[in-house]
């Protein structure tokens, strides 16, 4: 017969490793600034908010892309080429003496601001974006 | 009417029915068994009980049992009273020091105590 020892129990506290690799948070877009191919131009939000408001103020493609976190804002908005002049339009010749004032046409792109600059791209599908995973 | 012992105190209404109470819940049987939230598991030789489901306080832990404790939590996996528990130890163990009707005992008051062992 076995003899009786005091009833012991060990409690060990461990934290837990949540890390999960392939999860949506660990997926980093790469964010293509290619809106305009490097042409000056003004970027708006939907609501026509112009972000690169004022008369030295422009925005132009950097033609590079940016690790954006997929729970980063990504906002719609639209592109002017107006060579950063704040103007939504111009005045285009018909004729002689008649002149025409024409919108600039709005051309749609995503906005990301997560570094605090302004870029903007034409690739509107997110499927399409490049990705890195951590 | 004269007391017959002037010494005595009586007890007031309040007072008595306290005690009662008190006589009731010490002669009360407690009926005990596992808490079903904590699976028993066999991990490198060692007896462990695994939180599943409401862990509470016992979240993210290990808890490790020895031998006698790992005896009692099968015990309880079925409902027994403290009393059912001792004389169930008795036919397994040996008892030389005497110390195992108060080993189960603090065992049922600890495991109540933290939600392991439920009184039903």
């Amino acid at each position: 017969m076995k003899t009786w020892k005091r009833p012991l129990t060990m409690v060990q506290k461990f934290e837990a490793n949540e890390y999960c690799a392939g999860c949506e948070s660990g997926i980093t877009y790469l964010f293509d600034c290619n809106a305009g191919g490097g042409a000056h131009a003004d970027i708006y939000l939907a609501d026509g908010t112009n972000l690169t408001a004022g008369g030295s103020r422009y925005f132009h493609a950097c033609d590079a892309k940016h690790e954006a976190s997929t729970t980063s804002d990504f906002e719609s908005g639209y592109m002017l080429l107006n060579g950063g002049s704040d103007e939504t339009g111009h005045w285009v010749r018909n004729g002689f003496l008649d002149w025409d004032y024409v919108e600039y046409e709005k051309i749609p792109v995503i906005i990301w601001r997560g570094d605090g600059d302004v870029h903007a791209t034409i690739t509107l599908n997110q499927n399409e974006w490049e990705v890195t995973r951590s | 009417m004269e007391r017959e012992n002037p010494s005595s105190e009586m007890l007031s209404e309040s007072e008595l029915q306290n005690h009662l109470e008190e006589k009731e819940k010490g002669e009360k049987v407690g009926i005990f068994r596992a808490n079903n939230n904590f699976l028993l598991r066999e991990l490198a030789g060692e007896a462990v009980l695994v939180p599943v489901g409401e862990a509470g306080v016992f979240e993210n832990t290990v808890i490790s049992l020895n031998e006698t404790c790992c005896f009692l939590w099968k015990l309880f996996q079925a409902p027994h009273t403290a009393q059912e528990a001792v004389a169930e130890a008795r036919k397994e163990y040996s008892d030389p020091d005497g110390t195992m009707e108060q080993g189960i005992n603090d065992f049922i008051k600890e495991y109540v105590n933290y939600g392991l062992l439920k009184e039903e």
